[in-house]
């Protein structure tokens, strides 16, 4: 439901949007033809594009906080794992099929939408928890014990970092979609009062649980891909909490609820964050942490949303 | 205007909190087309009968039928669906969405196009006076507006009852003299109106029927004059 106009003061702002993302994401085509820390740069860099953009759509669009994210993405890159090592499963089909369990899990996790707030955070916390725990104890011949799974032999940077780039560009362009849609004007309504919503119409159950399902997709695929690239698993890096923390971070830096948000708010703190692990190892998660304080106190809509804030002939053009 | 049957008939509803009884043993009938005026002091049950109507709280006792058509224990977007709009006393507007989005939200399901709804809205806005506001979040309209923009955004889905919960507290008397102005035209396309209502000289103004509750029972039901004489409302209300 994107509206027709478009005012004078945002036309540079509409071509930044517009062509800014293809052009990104030509030269980051090149980028495995450069050195290889460069490569694994740009790797995390849409892996965490991705990861922010989908967590969007449940918390951003919807206002669920599902603490426990991580829980897709560590199942996306065990299954993946077990079912190319294991099974021998060819690696794509064996990364959708992690796509297809963390789906699976989703709707295992959905009667947890009925609760709220910080309750919701909590529970779903608690599930990856219990399903951190149910991996490492699963019998090694499947799931290698706290030691993980080896992808050595299929170890292919360049081929897992095209892969990566066609689902952040998929994850950006659903939400894209999703956001301009009759379903996005609904998962925002819930967000923002669920009761209200429900009273002109809207279904509150079957829209969040689009949402969920979805949210939980990309970054179970995403687990998949990055066990590709890696080449190794285990359950502490897999279920690792930082990884939903960075999410949050990532994608509220830039603006919840927005199509760029998270997509600025990935490339400007991901810079950051590997600047300030490479200059301060043992200061990085105090710096994080301050990061998070801050956020809260003084940028609560985003980069992006408090832009648009601002400057409301924005808001057509940067969504 | 259709003829005086009956759109909705509440038998013998009630509504317990815990050891509160809210409502008890409530019975009216709306008769279509009408202003239907539900008052009495705070507390009374006025606003759980409402959310009792529209699916918000299942009714523990009694049965609701409208149109003939039994409703209560339907989901309260299944209650919008079949033509029960509801406002509320403190404005239910999604404050960090557009003005347009607000309107669009009860329409998401309707086969017409984007456009369609979109011209419809205007149209809306237009006749509050609210034409300009489209591009402007909800969190950035007045107290009144927002109320305005509630009444124009449930008639988005053409409702064929609207529950009004407080409509004129703390608006402006222009704004006030709309609002007459909107429920008048409205009835006379046929709209019928359960308002719920402190303002006392709006309700005698607007409603053809009345009922007055007082912790949770019905102690009266009549027209305006006759309410205004009831013994038993001047002493709820008063405390005689």
């Amino acid at each position: 439901m994107r509206d027709r106009k478009e005012s004078t003061p945002s036309r540079m702002a509409a071509v930044w949007v517009r062509c800014g993302p293809a052009a990104l994401v030509l030269c980051a085509a090149l980028v495995p033809l450069a050195a290889p820390s460069i490569s694994s740069y740009i790797f995390y860099l849409m892996f965490w594009i991705t990861m922010a953009s989908a967590f969007n759509i449940i918390f951003g669009l919807t206002g669920y906080l599902p603490f426990g994210y991580v829980a897709f993405y560590g199942v996306g890159a065990y299954v993946t794992a077990v079912m190319w090592s294991r099974l021998g499963v060819p690696i794509p089909l064996s990364i959708l099929s992690g796509g297809v369990l963390g789906v699976a899990l989703s709707l295992l996790f959905a009667p947890t939408l009925r609760i709220r707030g910080i309750y919701f955070a909590i529970v779903n916390f608690s599930c990856a928890m219990a399903l951190r725990i149910l991996v490492a104890n699963l019998p090694e011949a499947w799931t290698g014990g706290s030691l993980g799974i080896s992808l050595s032999a299929i170890y292919n940077p360049n081929a897992s970092f095209y892969t990566m780039m066609a689902l952040m560009v998929l994850t950006i362009w659903t939400v894209g979609r999703v956001s301009g849609s009759r379903l996005g004007i609904a998962l925002r309504c819930i967000r923002e009062d669920p009761e209200a919503a429900q009273v002109l119409g809207v279904d509150v159950v079957r829209s969040r649980l689009k949402a969920w399902i979805l949210a939980a997709l990309f970054p179970s695929l995403a687990g998949g891909v990055e066990a590709w690239y890696t080449a190794i698993i285990d359950p502490d890096s897999s279920f690792n909490l930082l990884i939903t923390t960075k999410t949050i971070v990532y994608a509220m830096f830039g603006g919840l609820g927005t199509v760029m948000g998270p997509v600025i708010g990935a490339v400007s703190l991901y810079a950051l964050d590997d600047l300030i692990w490479g200059k301060f190892p043992m200061l990085n998660l105090l710096i994080l942490g301050l990061l998070i304080v801050l956020l809260v106190l003084f940028l609560p809509r985003g980069i992006v949303g408090t832009v648009t804030r601002r400057h409301a002939s924005l808001r057509a053009v940067i969504r | 205007m259709r003829g005086n049957s009956v759109i909705l008939e509440v038998k013998d509803i009630s509504k317990h909190f815990g050891g509160l009884t809210a409502v008890n043993r409530l019975s009216f009938e709306v008769q279509e087309g009408t202003v239907f005026g539900i008052i009495g002091p705070n507390g009374s049950g006025k606003t759980t009968s409402l959310n009792c109507i529209n699916g918000l709280f299942r009714p523990d006792e009694g049965r609701i039928f409208f149109r003939g058509r039994e409703i209560q224990g339907l989901p309260p977007h299944q209650v919008a669906k079949i033509g029960i709009g509801r406002t509320f006393q403190v404005p239910k507007i999604f404050k960090r969405i557009s003005v347009m989005e607000n309107l669009l939200a009860p329409v998401l399901s309707s086969p017409r196009t984007d456009q369609e709804l979109k011209a419809k809205a205007r149209e809306h806005l237009h006749s509050v006076g609210m034409l300009e506001m489209e591009d402007r979040l909800g969190e950035e309209l007045s107290g009144g507006q927002q109320k305005l923009l509630e009444l124009v955004r449930i008639l988005m889905f053409d409702p064929q009852i609207l529950l009004l919960d407080e409509p004129f507290a703390g608006v402006h008397p222009t704004l006030k003299t709309l609002f007459y102005k909107k429920i008048h035209e409205l009835r006379k396309q046929g709209k019928t109106f359960i308002l719920v209502s402190h303002d006392l000289t709006s309700v005698y103004a607007l409603c053809q029927q009345i009922i007055v509750l007082d912790q949770g029972e019905k102690i009266a039901q009549g027209r305006p004059e006759e309410i205004k004489r009831n013994e038993r409302v001047i002493e709820a209300y008063l405390g005689r």
